[in-house]
Formats: structure tokens, sequence, C-alpha cells
């Protein structure tokens, strides 16, 4: 997986090209961690997601918990396959999604 | 005991030429009665009651050297099913013909535009020819394309089968002069094999592979340590009876595009199997044969041993279905063991071990063959299924074969995502638990099937007995923050698929996913 | 299997052309396990009056028969007649005139020797020879042979009696049909496949040849013969389903005179016959001669 980055000012866009697996998901974690206690908007573009797996969807809980104490999180262009397992495990509810 | 018929046999002297064949079958009790018709022109039907009577006295009997005429009458009559009866043959040269095949049992030439001879090198030609126009014959009839003979001509001392071959190239040509065609050709190559593959001949119809290999394994009991000759043995034993075709001599010298069309040809080796021993006559073809002297394949095939090589794990992939390289090498592994125990046998009858490089040749063979017997259980592999160590390290392979198998089904992407999450969940799970603190393997199956499609996929593991269905399902309704991170991989698991089985059985988990497609 | 077992209704005795006399192949029928037989001399009924009388506690059961060399414009055919009245006025006239067609013959060729070649024979030879049920070439033959004109049977047929050739006179078809069904008998066209000499009949051919005989009245076809093959015997056989006739089954045993052995018909005797011959033989069952005390 890629993760592309742009932070301006207190907001961050991090685009994922590939598969958030078991594999990835430490690596957007680490990830994460580095940049989330500076903003308060953060944008996840998943056009280019191809695969999440649960080990994705726990990172991504976790970000929410986190932005939704200092701020916002959204996910863009989620495709049919991803919007599906959101649906399935009761995360489209949760996270924002657009 | 051979008798000439002459000239005419009719009412005039029908009576007359019974008296004189039995007169001259006197004394020839016991011995097999052949008519030789070279010199007959006609024979009526009171001719043909001699024939008939003659039979009836000696049921050996047989015709040969019948001109086209009489064979006609002999076959409208209906003799032609109840005895046997060989036509004249025109006689062929093949001097400064084209060679464009070369089986176990005869050469193939060109002998003009349109037509192909295949002459036969054991001494039984006509029986030969014989047997591989019925299975020939067979083979078209259950739908796989193929050449039949139409007319059986001497060859200098020998006999041969003459088709028709029109434009036609061998995919060993096509090889050999357009290696950018490579894909095309394994493309076509697989497919034809599948189709093969994939018939199903009525019992008794053609020989058991399997009764072949076994006499070459049973050869090999002196030649290999006992322990290693009854493994041996015993592996093939293992391999169950299988009613589907195996062509035998499998190679690219054998497949012929003719315009568009391609056509299977050299059927005499067609028997039913199981497909590890067309494998292992694959594997020499391409490798096994030219393994230790490259030149050997190019001068069977007219390629060199890269080319063969890269040909051969290219098919056996996709004949796999899959580009995994630990499913490949399992498989060629096993087809490397018959292919040995053929080599050295062959060598071995070929007077191998009564000269220096013969000697090293078996010596190199025995060895690899001693080193795969010492790590192989069973010949029998399944395209479907992949061992491996249940680490995460190995996820990615597992997903990929998944996919692959799933792909060539046709499965939708979004299908293949959500098997693939549950896949995931299934497989790290395993990898995190079973064996913890060690290590184990896992077997992954694929399994496609059914109309409307259902995937099953089945994980088995050897670990600590686990059921990971036990659990209770995570609340999915809770906010984010109530939410418990983690607990969700079984459940969205269970509600991706349609329905997920645990089974604790000898000493194995399995856990059997299924989705409707 | 058929409620006879073994059959075999085509064999010839001393009568016509065969080498055992009626005594000698009813013995040679029960030796071969025969349990229906029947003998059919060409154009003679003698054996029909003779055998039934022969037939003892435990032996085969006999069906009357008789072979007619018919020919017309179109060809030349055996007919066989079964179960017959054998002294009905019908069949005796078709018999008398085939008998005699041949006499004509026997008296022509005997001319024809005298006149050419000077052969004479005594003429108690000649009563004797002309008062055989059945006489031919080789009974000319065997007397040439006897006083002198021949060193051989063969030489005799050959150099002297082929040189004569005149076309032969057979009854027609309908006059052999006609006199057996006006003795109740069963008109059955004999190895249709084989016409006369050198003739292969089959296809269209056959077709056409059955369907002018039945329109004479012709019953039935020998489907089962020592000289089919299995496909001539299968063409028959679908001639006869297709135009509804019996079907029987026939050696053509002649004695010493041919290598046909006693009751090979092609037909397995433990197999299911074909519905046609089954209808058959109930009919024969009907008609036939049993030995007295069963």
């Amino acid at each position: 997986m890629e993760i592309t980055k742009s932070i301006q000012d207190q907001s961050a866009t991090l685009g994922l090209v590939g598969r958030l697996d078991t594999i990835t998901a430490p690596r957007l974690e680490e990830e994460l961690k580095e940049i989330l206690s500076n903003v308060t908007e953060l944008v996840l573009d998943f056009e280019k997601l191809e695969f999440i797996s649960s080990a994705g969807l726990r990172v991504l809980l976790s970000a929410q918990k986190v932005m939704s104490r200092q701020g916002s999180m959204r996910l863009i262009h989620v495709n049919e396959a991803v919007m599906e397992i959101f649906e399935v495990t009761g995360f489209s509810d949760i996270l924002t999604i657009q | 005991m051979t008798v000439n018929l002459k000239g005419r046999i009719d009412s005039n002297n029908a009576a007359q030429v019974e008296k004189d064949i039995l007169t001259e079958l006197q004394g020839s009790s016991g011995q097999p009665v052949i008519l030789d018709a070279a010199d007959l022109q006609y024979i009526s039907s009171a001719g043909l009651r001699v024939i008939l009577r003659l039979k009836k006295a000696h049921p050996e009997l047989r015709i040969i050297n019948v001109n086209s005429e009489v064979y006609e009458i002999l076959d409208m009559t209906g003799f032609t099913e109840m005895m046997p009866v060989e036509k004249a043959y025109r006689v062929v040269s093949v001097e400064g013909c084209e060679e464009i095949g070369r089986g176990a049992n005869g050469t193939i030439y060109r002998i003009d535009q349109d037509n192909v001879v295949k002459v036969y090198n054991n001494a039984d030609a006509l029986a030969g020819i014989q047997h591989e126009r019925e299975v020939a014959k067979l083979a078209l009839v259950l739908g796989i394309p193929t050449a039949i003979s139409y007319d059986v001509v001497k060859v200098g001392d020998s006999y041969g089968s003459v088709f028709e071959l029109l434009n036609a190239r061998s995919f060993s040509k096509i090889l050999a002069n357009e290696p950018e065609k490579m894909d095309w050709c394994v493309q076509e190559y697989v497919k034809m094999l599948k189709t093969i593959h994939g018939t199903l001949v009525p019992a008794g119809k053609l020989p058991d592979m399997k009764e072949t290999v076994l006499g070459w394994a049973r050869f090999m009991q002196g030649y290999l340590p006992e322990a290693a000759g009854r493994k041996l043995l015993a592996l093939v034993e293992a391999v169950p009876h299988d009613d589907h075709m195996i062509h035998g001599d499998y190679h690219t010298k054998n497949l012929e595009l003719q315009n568009d069309e391609v056509l299977l040809i050299d059927m005499d080796t067609l028997a039913v199997g199981h497909p590890i021993f067309e494998l292992a006559s694959m594997f020499n073809s391409f490798v096994g044969y030219s393994e230790l002297d490259h030149s050997v394949i190019r001068k069977f095939q007219g390629f060199d041993f890269e080319t063969g090589s890269s040909f051969w794990h290219k098919s056996l992939a996709a004949y796999l279905g899959t580009n995994n390289q630990r499913k490949i090498k399992e498989v060629e592994n096993k087809a490397r063991i018959i292919g040995y125990t053929r080599l050295i046998r062959r060598s071995i009858r070929r007077k191998g071990l009564e000269s220096e490089t013969g000697r090293a040749e078996i010596a190199l063979w025995t060895e690899e063959l001693l080193a795969l017997l010492a790590q192989t259980d069973t010949l029998l592999f399944h395209a479907n299924e992949l061992e491996l160590e249940a680490v995460t390290e190995n996820l990615q392979e597992v997903q990929t074969f998944v996919e692959d198998h799933l792909e060539a089904s046709g499965c939708s992407m979004k299908a293949q995502m959500q098997i693939g999450v549950a896949v995931e969940e299934i497989f790290v799970n395993i990898a995190n638990y079973a064996y913890h603190p060690d290590k184990g393997n896992a077997t992954v199956r694929v399994e496609v099937s059914g109309d409307p499609v259902c995937v099953t996929i089945t994980f088995v593991d050897h670990g600590v007995p686990y059921d990971p269905l036990a659990k209770d399902d995570p609340d999915v309704t809770l906010s984010a923050d109530d939410r418990e991170i983690g607990g969700l991989g079984i459940f969205m698991t269970k509600r991706i698929m349609d329905d997920v089985a645990y089974e604790y059985k000898d000493g194995q988990n399995i856990l059997t996913l299924k989705k409707n497609l | 299997m058929n409620d006879f077992g073994k059959i075999d209704l085509h064999m010839h005795t001393t009568i016509s052309d065969g080498t055992d006399t009626p005594e000698e192949i009813l013995a040679r029928v029960k030796e071969a396990g025969i349990d229906l037989f029947s003998v059919t001399d060409h154009d003679a009924v003698k054996s029909s009056r003779i055998i039934p009388a022969l037939l003892r506690r435990g032996d085969p059961a006999f069906l009357s028969g008789v072979e007619f060399s018919c020919k017309d414009e179109e060809g030349k055919y055996h007919i066989l007649g079964y179960g017959y009245d054998p002294d009905a006025a019908a069949i005796r006239s078709a018999v008398a005139h085939g008998h005699q067609l041949r006499m004509k013959k026997v008296t022509a060729r005997l001319d024809f020797l005298a006149s050419e070649f000077g052969f004479r024979f005594p003429r108690e030879e000649l009563e004797r020879l002309l008062a055989q049920d059945n006489p031919g070439k080789p009974h000319i033959g065997n007397l040439m042979v006897k006083y002198g004109y021949a060193s051989t049977k063969k030489e005799a047929i050959d150099r002297y009696i082929n040189q004569i050739h005149f076309r032969s006179e057979y009854i027609r078809p309908e006059e052999a049909i006609q006199g057996i069904l006006g003795a109740g008998g069963i008109p059955v066209l004999a190895h249709p496949s084989y016409g006369s000499g050198d003739q292969l009949i089959m296809g269209d051919e056959m077709g056409r040849r059955i369907r002018r005989l039945m329109e004479y009245g012709l019953r039935g076809l020998e489907g089962f013969y020592s000289g089919f093959t299995g496909k001539l015997c299968r063409e028959i056989l679908s001639f006869a389903r297709r135009y509804d006739l019996y079907v029987t089954a026939g050696s053509d045993y002649h004695g010493e005179n041919k290598l046909v052995a006693l009751g090979d018909t092609g037909l397995d005797s433990a197999a299911e016959p074909p519905e046609e011959l089954r209808k058959f033989l109930s009919e024969a069952a009907k008609r036939a001669a049993y030995p007295a005390g069963g």
C-alpha cells in the first residue's frame, strides 16, 4: 500500500493506494500517529483503495475515536465494494462518508 | 498358414476354390489361416460364402492385401466386421521428406502440401496403426479435435498411416520461429490439455496409464535403495483410478495449428489416468530429456532448453490456475518423481549402465529422485489447494492464490474483495493463535462450483482446537466511542459469507466458508 | 429363448441334392440337438410325407418343407414353403411342374451327349435315372464314369456336360407361392441376400424384390442363414420388420456336398428371438408333426 499525504494548516488529506489489510494497516496507524496530534480535519481519500480488511477497519475506528474528540474525519471516494464492508460492519453509521 | 486367392471367385469356380483351399489347409491344424488376396480381382456372393465357411472352420481367419474393389464388397456385406480384413497398401517413400514430429512409436513426415504420414517403427506396425485409428476416432467422438488417418501405406519395410494436414504448423515450430507467440501458445496448449483431462472415457476403451507407471515403479525396485523403491511403488499405487483422458505424449510437436484450428495428433499413447501422469511426461518432454544435455531439445523440438523450461513452467502455472511458485514447485516435484523414474528405466533398458556417461546420468537422476521421494507423501495434487506456513508474512500469497482462482471463474471484483476480507480474518487468526508460540502449516482450498456459482474456501490447520465462531458478535450499533476496537473480523466474515462452519476432526481445525455468487 | 430351443428349417436330403437319406438326416438332427426341423428338398415334397412317420418318442418336431427354384423376368429366387399339406393338389401341381422342367433339362442333356459325343446308356440306366426324384449333372456324370466316357465325375461335367448351353426353365415365383398357399403353407424367401449364383442383393434392390414377391403372397424371409454375416442378417430383419413378414432360420445343410453344419443358422438359440421369428414359430407349432407319445 502507498499513502499519499498533503497537510495544510490543521487539515490533512491521506490518499490510500492498494490494500489496507493486516500487513499494511500498521503503516497507516504509524502515519496517523505522527500527524493526528496537529490536525483538526482529517480526510481519507479511498479512490485508489482496492481492499480493506478488519485490520484496516480497526485503524479507522481508532482514528475516528481520536478525531471525534479533536475535530472531524471524513472518507471520500469510497468505492462500492468497500462501502459494502462498511455497511456489513455498521461502520457506515459511525464514519462520515461522502 | 497363408493361402493365395487368385483371379475371380464366382459360382463357376467357388466349389473348386473351396476344395483347393481345404486341400492346402490339410495338416495346418491350429495355425491361424491367412488368405492373401493380393492377386484376387473379384469375388461374388458364391465366393463370399466360401470365405464364410472357412471362417467358421478357422475362427482365426484373416484376409490381407485386399484391393479396394474387393474390400468394398467385403465391407458392404459385413465381412469386415466379422474378421480382420487388411487392404492392399499403397507404397510411399519418405526419402527427403520433412520430419514434422516424432513420438514413441513413430515418426511423422510431410509427404506433400496436404498430407503427412506417420511411419511406425515398431514391429507390429499394422496393429499400432489400427490402435491409433481406433483411439483417434474415440477421441474425436468424445470431442477432442484430431486428425484421423484415411489410408494405410507401405513405407519401406514398415507401414504408415496417412493424414490430411493442410497448412498446418506444429506449436514447436511456432515457438522456435515466433518467440513472441509464447504466451498465446501456452494459452492454447493449456486449453487443449484441460479439454483432454476433462474428457470422461467410457470404461475399458483406453489403457490405464497407472498400470504403465506401476510397471516402471516395479522395474525400479532393483535399482533403488529398498525403502525408497517401496515408497515409489506405494506412491504410484496410491494414485486413484481415473477415467479421464490423458494424451500420454503431450508436447508441442503433437499440437498442430491448422488454419485457425488447434489439432491434437499422435494419438497412439492415449490413455486414462490421473493428470499427474501427463504432467510427468510433459516435464520430460520439455525439461527431463534434455536437462543434462541441452542439445537434445533443440534436436527434437527445434527450440532451446530455456524456451522449453519457460514453456513448461508457464503451462504448468496456467494449468494450475495460479502463479504461486510454491504450488507450481510442489506439483512439478511430483511430476519429476515419475519423470525421473521413467528416464532412469529408459536409460537402463538402453544399456545406460554399460557406459560411463550413462552411469553418470543415471546416478544424477537417482539422486534427484531419492531427494524428491524423501519429501513427498503423495503424488496427488489439487490445483485449488495451497499448503504453507501459517504466518502473516504469507497472507499476501494466500490472497493472491485465492484471487487467481476466483478471477479464473469470473468472480466480480466486489465479491473477490469480500471473500478477501474473510480469507484475511481466518488466515491471520490461524497465524496468530493456532500454533502460538510455535509455527505450523495451514492449508487453503478454493472450490468454485455449481450453478448459481458457489465459492467454498476451506482452511485446515493442526493447531490447538479453536472455534472462532464461538465468540459473541460485537454490537455494531454502538457509536465509535463505545465500540470495542477489534473483535470485528469473525463477525465480518459471518456477515459477508453465506455460511461459515467450524469442525475439529482428526486433530485438525477445519473452517469452511461459503459464498453464493 | 423360443419355445422350441434349437431350430433348423432349411436342409436337403438325397431326395434332392443332399447326401443324407431322410432316415439319416433325422438321426443327425437328433444328434445336433435340434428341437424343430424342416427338410426343404428342391422342388420335392416327398420328405414331408416320409419323415412324420419316422418320428419316435423323444424325437424333434418336424415341419413340412420345400424349396422351389423359381425364375421370372426380374431374376431367380428360391422360395421356401412351410407347414403345408403335402397331399394338397395345389402344391403337388407346382412340384410336378418343377419336376417336369427339371426332367426336361436332364433329357436335353442326355440328348446332347448322345448327338454330340455319341455317349449312350442302357435303357434301364436311363429309366432308373429319370425315376430319381431330382437327377442332375452329378448323376449324369456318375453314369458317364460308370460307362467309361470320362475318368472322373469332374471331367464328365467340365468337359462334356457343361458344353451344352440352354436356357434353363423354372417355375415362376407366383406359381410356387400360390402352390404353397393353396396347400395351407407359408411361403418364405430363402437367403434373400443371395440371388442365384453370383448375385448379391442388398438395399433398395432387396426392397423391390420383397415387395414384388409380397404381391404374390410371400409371408416371410429367411433372416438367419448359415451364409449370412451379422450385417446381412440385420438387413433382412429390418426388412421383415418394415413389411411385417415372418422370419425363419436355416442352415441349408446338404450333407457331404457342402461344408455347412446342421443347425448352423447364425441364430443364438439361447437369446431372445426377434418378434418376427417368434410369430413364425407359433404358426409352426400349430402345423408341426410331433412324435407319437410326445
